[in-house]
């Protein structure tokens, strides 16, 4: 009996979870009748039906899936031990894997670290998508450092250390005063969300809109539905100077931003009740033993300051 | 399952084009007898494709595997001493699956027979049903499948094996004769029939799958029978009470109630017989299909 391949068993995946051939090779980004040729093949080599053809769709058979487990087990054994071999890699040519988030304190480190040659070889800079979970990614191996903030408890993940550079309290609430007319001394929160609120994305501060969203819904009993979420600190405040919303985001903005040299009116929220709240750190795995690595996190912990 | 957790490295790293399973079994088996040479045990390679598929490797991952040691024995990379190690979670995840298959093979794969209601009646089908459950490895099921819809529903599956008077398309079903069904001319018994139906000098003709055997001989011999439908034919049987009396009809042979129904000369020259095929599609997963049909379509010629 021959063994089916990587391939056919990411397609079975694939259409286990999409249900249509097309959609399948829509999410794989290859042809469909690639994806039809790939089942076919992984059938043959098995032995047995795994699908149901319709044209109401594919469903999968009984025997087909009691495979799905296993078939996950492999692929995720295989998509590991791809990065763990790049890990490897990296540690043999002793470059360190970096994601950073939007903030401006993470761009100024990486244009710091672009200018010295010795970290321009050694340090492979990327942004963090901010659809990616970088807590996974750094326990999986597939990064080694990441500059982000976390709100509350969202980062506390085991395995993952945190370097913090800093511990902010509470919210910063910020308008533009020639599109919001909002009384410094008076402004609450459900005022501020009443218009559309800028918010950072997930990578820029873990749990802080989860934080918000289960607070607006549990306190005021509204929803947060109108937000804009900015990739990056700059693209924020731009939104707000345009008066797109009223912008939330976690610890002393203006402090990080200088929110009130770009003509914004600001005010702190939940200072007393969220103390460090908002951390922003340098973040890379417990158990690291890489010193390249290592060297790497003092080197952004001295260059990015502690500040409290 | 979370898809974060298999998202594939990117950023210009290994994306494993080139490593599959069969690049990294050969790694492994390189590894261990730590030459090029002594790989060939289950798979078929050369030295040759061997060291291809090392420098694919190699290529893919950005790391040297093996270096030529003092001897001329491989020496594995520090790199390779890792990916080795590495591989063990992997190989005992396809160990498993491999297992499980195995499994499903050996306790007996499940072949979906489907016919019409009017062909599992016949005795010829009920013979090759058994037949076919007494082959070892395999277990059988049954569902009633129309002859219009024989082709949708082995295409999609729900039916591994068609047993009837339809045979499909040729590039995409494999069909051969399984058999044949035989003719025969029943009459309803004049006594037992319904009260209120008169005696009738009908003569019916069952359209087996929607197909009649041999209309024209039938024809001459017993005038120009009127054709009935599988489901018609079935509901006298089920119900001969509603059949008015003395009505014949040229059926498949079937098991039947004698206090209601006469069997009666056909009254031509040789037996009437339709033939029965077995149908599957030709890409079917199951491997054994075309020997068991094969075996079938022997037994019909012996």
């Amino acid at each position: 009996m021959t063994e089916p391949d990587i391939r056919e068993l990411q397609c079975f995946l694939a259409l286990v979870r999409s249900g249509s051939f097309s959609a399948a090779a829509h999410s794989l980004g290859v042809s469909q009748p690639a994806v039809s040729a790939q089942i076919s093949k992984l059938e043959q080599v098995i032995g047995f039906p795994l699908f149901y053809r319709g044209p109401e769709g594919t469903s999968v058979t009984e025997q087909g899936q009691a495979l799905v487990p296993l078939i996950e087990d492999i692929v995720r054994e295989y998509t590991d031990l791809l990065r763990r071999a790049a890990y490897w890699r990296r540690a043999q040519t002793k470059q360190v894997k970096i994601w950073v988030d939007g903030s401006k304190a993470a761009q100024a480190a990486r244009m710091r670290a672009g200018a010295v040659e010795n970290h321009r070889d050694s340090e492979a800079w990327y942004d963090l998508q901010h659809d990616t979970g970088w807590t996974g990614a750094l326990l999986n191996l597939e990064v080694d450092v990441v500059l982000a903030g976390s709100f509350l408890k969202a980062a506390d993940v085991p395995g993952i250390r945190t370097r913090i550079i800093r511990a902010q309290r509470g919210i910063t609430l910020a308008w533009n005063p020639t599109y919001h007319d909002f009384n410094r001394q008076s402004l609450s929160l459900v005022e501020a969300i009443s218009s559309t609120a800028i918010l950072p994305v997930s990578s820029m501060a873990m749990g802080f809109r989860d934080f918000l969203t289960h607070w607006c819904k549990s306190v005021y009993g509204q929803a947060l539905d109108e937000a804009i979420e900015c990739k990056s600190e700059s693209d924020a405040v731009n939104a707000c100077k345009l008066g797109l919303g009223v912008m939330l985001f976690p610890g002393d903005a203006d402090e990080r931003l200088g929110l009130g040299k770009e003509g914004l009116e600001s005010v702190r929220a939940f200072e007393f009740t969220l103390p460090d709240a908002f951390i922003y750190g340098i973040r890379y795995r417990t158990d690291e033993q890489n010193p390249q690595i290592l060297a790497t996190v003092e080197r952004l912990e001295k260059s990015m300051g502690k500040r409290d | 399952m979370d898809f974060e957790k298999e998202r594939v490295p990117d950023h210009g790293e290994s994306r494993g084009e080139a490593v599959d399973f069969r690049h990294l079994s050969a790694f492994q088996t390189v590894y261990q007898e730590k030459s090029y040479s002594c790989w060939g045990k289950g798979v078929v390679s050369t030295r040759k494709s061997v060291m291809r598929m090392m420098q694919n490797l190699e290529r893919s991952f950005h790391c040297s595997l093996f270096e030529k040691g003092a001897l001329g024995e491989l020496v594995p990379s520090a790199f390779a001493e890792r990916l080795f190690n590495d591989l063990r979670f992997l190989t005992a995840a396809r160990y498993r699956m491999m297992d499980h298959v195995r499994g499903i093979r050996e306790s007996g794969r499940v072949l979906h027979v489907g016919s019409s209601a009017a062909v599992f009646r016949t005795q010829e089908f009920r013979n090759l049903f058994r037949e076919i459950q007494s082959i070892h490895g395999i277990r059988t099921s049954y569902s009633p499948v129309d002859a219009a819809d024989a082709g949708r529903l082995l295409m999609s599956g729900q039916c591994d094996l068609y047993i009837g008077c339809w045979s499909g398309a040729a590039s995409r079903f494999v069909s051969r004769e399984a058999g044949r069904v035989g003719f025969r001319c029943y009459r309803r018994r004049g006594a037992e029939a319904a009260t209120g139906s008169p005696p009738s000098a009908r003569t019916c003709l069952v359209a087996l799958d929607g197909k009649p055997p041999a209309g024209e001989t039938i024809g001459r011999a017993l005038e120009t029978p009127e054709i009935i439908t599988d489901s018609k034919w079935l509901y006298w049987l089920d119900h001969p009470e509603d059949c008015p009396a003395d009505t014949r009809i040229i059926g498949p042979e079937v098991q039947l109630d004698p206090m209601c129904w006469e069997v009666e000369d056909l009254g031509v020259a040789g037996p009437v017989a339709k033939a029965l095929r077995v149908s599957f599609l030709r890409q079917h997963p199951y491997e054994f299909l075309p020997a068991l049909v094969g075996k079938i379509e022997k037994r019909v010629h012996l």
